[in-house]
């Protein structure tokens, strides 16, 4: 199976799986955790209050992440302002 | 050296004595180390009676900080906690970024009211945020004091939970693996949604780099 293609710190909007038609942002979060944040909005701008956000260790984890929510996402640009 | 777990029908009294003993030398360097930590954080006075009798029960890091927070964090207040954060397994609670809004008064006052109007006299906060997320609850109705939201991560944990990532990252996985407790500096700071300093508690199948269950409490500085 092919995987998807992860992009860090790009926004993109989550077109099958988990979540579908919500923005997800992935951050890594070396500096503090040493691992990846995740997080996902209803608002590709990340500002509204309906969101969450997980985290992961390791790249590998980030990959298994995205697999377990069956994520096919659409890359739309660079991290907002 | 022989492993602690062994059946105990594999080790003499003599064997089960030294082994109890290394470990509880070991425990006592790593107490030691961290309460040096605390007290300098919050200027406490290792003689004082309170905290003797607090700390005399308590084995790890996350409940030295608990003991500290709770008793002695309400009097000296952020600072110490941001001092703590230098210090501590769980640093989080005190970054140096720390902005915790300060709607605890309102908030505190609030619930008191709701309690007080539903009739449930022994309520407890802790159990109620833990039992919510156990049924699947991702934006906790709760909010809860510092204090609180590390009484909540240790409970929820239970004994023998380690930190992930860095040291000092805020992200604590229970010794099976199923339960996270995270209080990461970027959920701290309310840098994203649901907007307002919060932390997780989240909940696993075996193997899952996804926890099934995240729910997002949001606290106060208390």
């Amino acid at each position: 199976m092919k995987s998807e293609i992860i992009k860090i710190n790009v926004r993109g909007k989550i077109i099958e799986g988990d979540n579908e038609s919500w923005y997800i942002l992935i951050q890594e979060d070396f500096e503090n955790t040493g691992g990846y944040l995740i997080l996902l909005s209803k608002d590709p701008n990340f500002t509204s209050d309906e969101g969450c956000d997980y985290w992961v260790e390791k790249y590998s984890n980030l990959v298994g992440f995205v697999e377990e929510s069956r994520w096919k996402i659409h890359w739309l640009g660079e991290n907002p302002p | 050296m022989a492993a602690t777990h062994m059946g105990a029908g594999e080790l003499s009294l003599k064997d089960k004595r030294r082994a109890f003993k290394a470990v509880q030398k070991m425990h006592d360097r790593q107490m030691a180390l961290l309460e040096t930590k605390v007290m300098e954080a919050f200027g406490v006075d290792p003689s004082d009676a309170i905290y003797q009798s607090s700390r005399y029960y308590t084995r790890l890091g996350l409940e030295v900080y608990s003991i500290a927070a709770g008793g002695y964090g309400a009097v000296k207040g952020v600072m110490a906690l941001r001092k703590l954060a230098k210090a501590s397994s769980l640093s989080y609670l005190a970054s140096k970024h720390l902005p915790i809004k300060r709607f605890g008064a309102s908030v505190i006052a609030k619930e008191s009211e709701v309690l007080a109007n539903s009739g449930l006299k022994n309520f407890c906060k802790i159990d109620a945020v833990i039992e919510k997320t156990l049924n699947g609850s991702i934006h906790s109705q709760y909010k809860v004091s510092a204090s609180e939201a590390l009484e909540s991560g240790m409970k929820f944990l239970g004994a023998n939970y380690k930190e992930l990532g860095k040291s000092g990252s805020g992200v604590f996985r229970s010794t099976d693996q199923l339960r996270g407790f995270r209080i990461d500096n970027n959920s701290l700071q309310g840098l994203h949604s649901p907007g307002v300093p919060h932390y997780h508690l989240e909940v696993f199948q075996p193997n899952s780099n996804k926890p099934y269950i995240s729910n997002h409490i949001p606290f106060y500085e208390k």
